[in-house]
């Protein structure tokens, strides 16, 4: 089943289309990175799965429900921001109460939310008086706190600072071990590529690029193998007259070994064939290259 | 910043009902005095009635245009709908909750025009008016409520809706005014029925029509209607002040419930 299914969204304002029929499925239990520069429409499309704006045609729906008419569902819809605005008049506390009475999960799970995100002692200032990070980290508790089966995030790590961000990665990992489906939308691509099971880009109102990491970096970069062995010479040697091997290098005692096709099996088997003893094998994942050529292609493409 | 207009809200209220009292108990010339001994039985409506021909509407629109619109500036309009509230919900727990605050400062005035009466002028009378007169009050009250609650959930923005639910207000004050003055110098009913069907006529005459039928009382209900009286008929009042509440909830529930939630305005 789909935890986010959005079919053929179409939203155009007086002078663009900021959603220009984007299909997009997210299964549930995974985590799904959306991508693209500043205006692509991330946020356009976050805002119409969440029923904040209308799109102008096409199906959303969350959970399998409808957020526009079916609102019980956000009861297990939990949402952070970017730059959260929570009502400054409340305290943290009283936030996550009121968070927890309305979406009628109860309260014992605040003092737990509370200690995940280290926002325990600050939990009874005014909001007012946090700071960006804490408000951050206020509603990422709050978007925790019933437990909910989708976390959308919108750059939700815009005024964190590196030590949240890191525990933010824990949280996720823990979130989608419990089979949390998370909407993740960001500028980080290193924590995209790390925590990301499947990736979209966006441009311009539309999904140009979708897969797993490993898939884009290969469609726009190409498989890059690096490759660790007692004689890089040798190494070189072999690897370069290989027809399916487009280039080699050395760098930094390592061979890097650029592929016009997916055969690293073949590429390691000839290796060890020629009597090179490989120490380390491993694909390069340089998800930020290809998200630059992936952008560039979409802009030269219109 | 609610928190904050509530209280000024407040402290205008207390300052205004016990100045009004303070001040009458302080006219000590023998003509006024003697006024005033025949009056002393009715003073609680001057602090019920006063405020109506204006303040209570400036509160009114001060609380009903931020309504919406501070939700937006915010941007904690978002919090709230990503949650299992619907718009309808929403935007009628806010409607509702600001007219309230509206009723409750109401209330605070008539306790304190009550308590300040009794304490300065002695037993007051004919207070079995007294719920028929709140309840024509808080009637008349939701027209401009409505116009502010409607201006800001269309404009978003609480400075301009505020001035623009005042300029409503006032103009329309002014308005009916110049139309009764033009119809008493052309000898023509019609300006007073445009005048009449202003906004500012029911929701500013409907209590003093009310107060009107309290025994011995039509020269406090006079002295405190600040502007000059229009006749017209309380079902006039009542159909006027309907049609401007519903024409304003209309729209401003249209408004919210099939325009975009913006990201944060300002």
């Amino acid at each position: 089943m789909y935890a986010v299914e959005l079919v053929n969204l179409h939203k155009s304002y007086s002078d663009r289309n900021a959603l220009d029929g984007v299909t997009l499925n997210v299964r549930e239990g995974r985590i799904f990175s959306l991508l693209g520069p500043n205006g692509a429409g991330k946020t356009t499309l976050i805002r119409s799965m969440l029923a904040l704006i209308f799109p102008d045609s096409g199906r959303v729906r969350l959970l399998g429900r409808n957020p526009f008419s079916e609102r019980f569902v956000m009861k297990r819809v939990g949402y952070v921001q970017e730059l959260p605005n929570l009502p400054p008049f409340m305290n943290g506390r009283e936030l996550l109460q009121l968070s927890a009475r309305v979406r009628g999960c109860g309260e014992s799970r605040i003092r737990e939310v509370l200690d995940d995100v280290g926002m325990t002692d600050h939990a009874g200032r005014k909001i007012s008086k946090y700071s960006k990070g804490m408000v951050q980290r206020l509603a990422l508790a709050e978007a925790m706190l019933c437990e909910p089966e989708l976390l959308v995030m919108d750059e939700p790590t815009i005024g964190m600072d590196p030590a949240l961000n890191l525990h933010l990665r824990e949280i996720l990992d823990a979130l989608k071990k419990k089979g949390t489906t998370i909407f993740y939308s960001s500028h980080q691509l290193d924590e995209v590529r790390k925590l990301s099971d499947e990736v979209a880009i966006m441009y311009r109102g539309r999904i140009f690029a979708r897969g797993t990491p490993e898939e884009i970096v290969k469609q726009y970069v190409g498989i890059r193998v690096k490759v660790s062995a007692d004689n890089i010479e040798e190494a070189n040697q072999l690897l370069s007259d290989l027809p399916y091997v487009s280039s080699t290098s050395k760098e930094g005692g390592k061979l890097q070994v650029v592929l016009k096709e997916d055969r690293r099996h073949d590429l390691l088997k000839a290796l060890m064939e020629g009597g090179v003893r490989v120490y380390d094998f491993q694909m390069e994942m340089e998800l930020e290259e290809a998200y630059v050529r992936a952008i560039q292609e979409a802009r030269e493409n219109g | 910043m609610a928190r904050r207009k509530v209280i000024v809200m407040v402290a205008i209220t207390l300052l205004f009902e016990v100045g009004i009292y303070v001040i009458l108990s302080q006219l000590k010339t023998p003509a006024i005095e003697q006024v005033l001994s025949q009056l002393q039985g009715h003073l609680w409506l001057v602090g019920t009635m006063l405020p109506l021909s204006l303040l209570l509407h400036f509160i009114s629109i001060s609380i009903s245009s931020g309504s919406m619109s501070e939700e937006y500036e915010q941007g904690t309009v978002d919090f709230f709908l990503t949650k299992p509230v619907s718009r309808t919900d929403f935007v009628l727990g806010k409607f509702v909750g600001g007219y309230l605050l509206v009723a409750l400062i109401y209330l605070l005035m008539v306790v304190l025009s009550l308590i300040m009466s009794i304490v300065f002028f002695g037993p007051q009378q004919d207070l079995g008016y007294l719920a028929g007169l709140i309840g024509s009050v808080l009637f008349s009250a939701l027209p401009f409520y409505s116009i502010g609650f409607m201006l800001g959930e269309v404009l978003r923005r609480t400075t301009i809706s505020f001035l623009s639910s005042s300029s409503v207000l006032i103009g329309s004050i002014l308005i009916g005014g110049v139309l009764v003055f033009v119809s008493k110098l052309l000898s023509s009913n019609l300006f007073v029925q445009i005048a009449i069907a202003l906004p500012s006529w029911g929701a500013v005459e409907l209590p003093f029509l009310y107060a009107s039928a309290i025994p011995n009382s039509s020269l406090i209900v006079q002295a405190v209607e600040v502007f000059p009286s229009v006749a017209g008929s309380v079902e006039a009042a009542v159909l006027y002040s309907i049609a401007y509440f519903l024409s304003a909830c209309i729209i401003a529930f249209f408004s919210f419930t099939r325009r975009d939630i913006p990201k944060r305005i300002s």
